[in-house]
């Protein structure tokens, strides 16, 4: 690792940082507001819609007919369409700029010069996409635990929370390293996008077909979503520690291979 | 012992040959100027030297160590100019060189404010907003900053005024008395002319000629205008390397190649009354080298 670049990348995000969290801390309390605002009945009511029922049910991992209650209700939160939007589009504009958007820019020149070995710039680029998600993944718990205080739902268990943000992050892990092998491989930061894009697509879609084709659970295991199951993770009030594990050997296997084609790729010239 | 060492260079980009087995030698302490016509190599001889591309076949040596194995090493003794300069913009120049001063041990301090100083360069300002000038000077700053022991840089007079070359000139001329090496690519002929010691011309990926710019010089074309004593110049058997028109009134206009002495000598035994002989013009020379990479 090089203190002088991982100092420097964190300035250069820091602001991008921020921003993602507050949005999505001013995101998170709102929701807690908007379902604390609607009668369990009602709410209750879109259960008994079938295909919705399945939608629903394939986000969270876990039948949702089990879990209309207010503990439950908070955990959709983590698989919330906005909560993905600003986690992965944070992880995605950080390693892709990172890398091939260097090398697309033409700036990589000016770092790969300095007496900084590619392993160690890789190494110290992780580090800093790894860091970064620490706090905007525990940025979701804090949204709960502030909403939960304001609308006065206590039920909402905060210690199942923290656990089902810890699983937040093994999700952010995954695509962090990913994200920063397929970067590190690209010319351009387009394709680095396109690529990762196409990999997220792909889960969310064979994610939500499984519910309504059974047949598809046998490639179901190649979506990263199949393993990480919000409502299940807080109805059991246990750590899931084989997705877990899924989600980080499979990150680790790919950022190696990132590292290989890294260490070994032409910079060239722009 | 020379710095840098290629043998058989061997760079293919697919089907396309960049460099198609390039031997060159650059001696320590010496400018040494690369030259050649656009997509003759030199830019990517150059990235191959500070470990930005991997060779295809051959070899390149960087102060005695493997440009690709070594090139960690390599890069903390050499300072380098890319061809086209691209920095991060909402980065002040300050807060650049200071990270590249601290990637390279932090002891750079002193030497960044003189070489600041000496280009002109208000580093304070973001660098969005500089012009295209400001950021060659920026780009030189960081490759001069550590007092490296090769300065590799890829047409640093590029975007400068005439004055900040001056001063580009005297710092390279002063690292050169200090012992350390300057290898740069150029199509500006007359700095090559000012700064080299030795000259390296590529052009198809190959190296058509390595010289000093001493033996280029004698080599290259002389324009020579004279008068012969007895007024008409006609029948007069010229020397070798002496290409004569005459003017209607006795004055001949002629190109010569080769030694001045033994122009001087026959000019002397044929009788002239008046003799112009002008410098050595390099031009010419290299523009033949560029087209068709003969010997000119």
């Amino acid at each position: 690792m090089n203190a002088p670049l991982v100092i420097k990348t964190f300035r250069d995000y820091r602001l991008l940082a921020v921003g993602a969290a507050a949005v999505l801390l001013g995101f998170v309390i709102l929701f807690m507001f908007a379902v604390s605002s609607m009668p369990l009945a009602d709410v209750k009511f879109w259960n008994d819609i079938p295909w919705i029922r399945k939608l629903i049910s394939a986000m969270m991992g876990a039948d949702v007919g089990e879990m209309f209650t207010r503990n439950g209700i908070s955990s959709f939160v983590f698989t919330h369409p906005l909560m993905w939007v600003m986690v992965i589009g944070f992880v995605l504009t950080l390693t892709s700029g990172v890398i091939s958007g260097e090398v697309d820019r033409g700036t990589m020149d000016m770092l790969a010069t300095l007496p900084i070995s590619r392993t160690r710039m890789y190494t110290s680029l992780t580090v800093v996409a790894l860091l970064f998600g620490m706090p905007l993944c525990w940025t979701v718990w804090l949204g709960v635990w502030i909403g939960r205080t304001l609308v006065g739902w206590a039920e909402v268990q905060l210690d199942a929370v923290a656990i089902l943000t810890c699983h937040l992050y093994a999700v952010y892990v995954f695509l962090a390293l990913l994200s920063i092998a397929v970067s590190a491989l690209c010319s351009r930061r387009t394709t680095a996008l396109l690529i990762c894009f196409a990999v997220v697509f792909y889960s969310f879609v064979i994610n939500l077909l499984v519910a309504f084709w059974p047949a598809l659970q046998k490639v179901a295991f190649t979506g990263f979503l199949n393993y990480y199951a919000p409502l299940l993770i807080v109805r059991d009030h246990a750590w899931h520690w084989g997705d877990i594990s899924v989600l980080l050997a499979a990150g680790l296997v790919c950022w190696t291979l990132g590292l290989i084609g890294f260490q070994r790729r032409d910079v060239p010239a722009r | 012992m020379d710095v840098v060492q290629t043998q058989g260079l061997v760079k293919r980009y697919g089907e396309v040959e960049a460099l198609a087995g390039l031997d060159l030698c650059v001696p320590r302490g010496s400018i040494f100027g690369f030259l050649g016509p656009n997509g003759a190599g030199k830019t990517t001889t150059l990235r191959i030297l500070v470990g930005l591309l991997r060779s295809t076949a051959g070899s390149a040596t960087v102060l005695g160590r493997d440009a690709w194995k070594d090139s960690t090493a390599i890069r903390a003794r050499v300072g380098y100019l890319p061809g086209d300069v691209h920095f991060q913009d909402w980065m002040t120049g300050t807060a650049f060189l200071a990270f590249c001063d601290q990637a390279r041990g932090g002891r750079g301090d002193g030497e960044i404010r003189r070489l600041c100083d000496r280009f002109d360069l208000n580093a304070q300002r973001r660098i969005r907003d500089y012009s295209r000038g400001m950021r060659q000077k920026l780009g030189l700053i960081q490759a001069l900053m550590h007092r490296p022991e090769l300065m590799i840089l890829d047409e640093p007079g590029s975007a400068l005024d005439p004055l900040i070359h001056q001063v580009l000139y005297e710092e390279l001329r002063a690292a050169a008395a200090e012992g350390r090496t300057v290898l740069f690519s150029s199509h500006t002929l007359s700095e090559v002319e000012q700064l080299c010691d030795g000259v390296a011309i590529i052009r198809g990926g190959r190296l058509i000629e390595a010289s000093t710019v001493g033996e280029l010089r004698q080599r290259a074309v002389r324009r020579v205008e004279f008068r012969l004593k007895r007024g008409d110049p006609s029948g007069t058997e010229f020397p070798d390397g002496l290409k004569a028109r005459f003017g209607g009134d006795g004055a001949v206009t002629a190109t010569w190649t080769g030694e001045v002495d033994r122009l001087v000598r026959w000019l002397a035994e044929a009788g002239v009354a008046d003799v112009t002989i002008g410098p050595p013009d390099l031009e010419d020379l290299f523009f033949a080298y560029y087209r068709d990479g003969n010997d000119a």
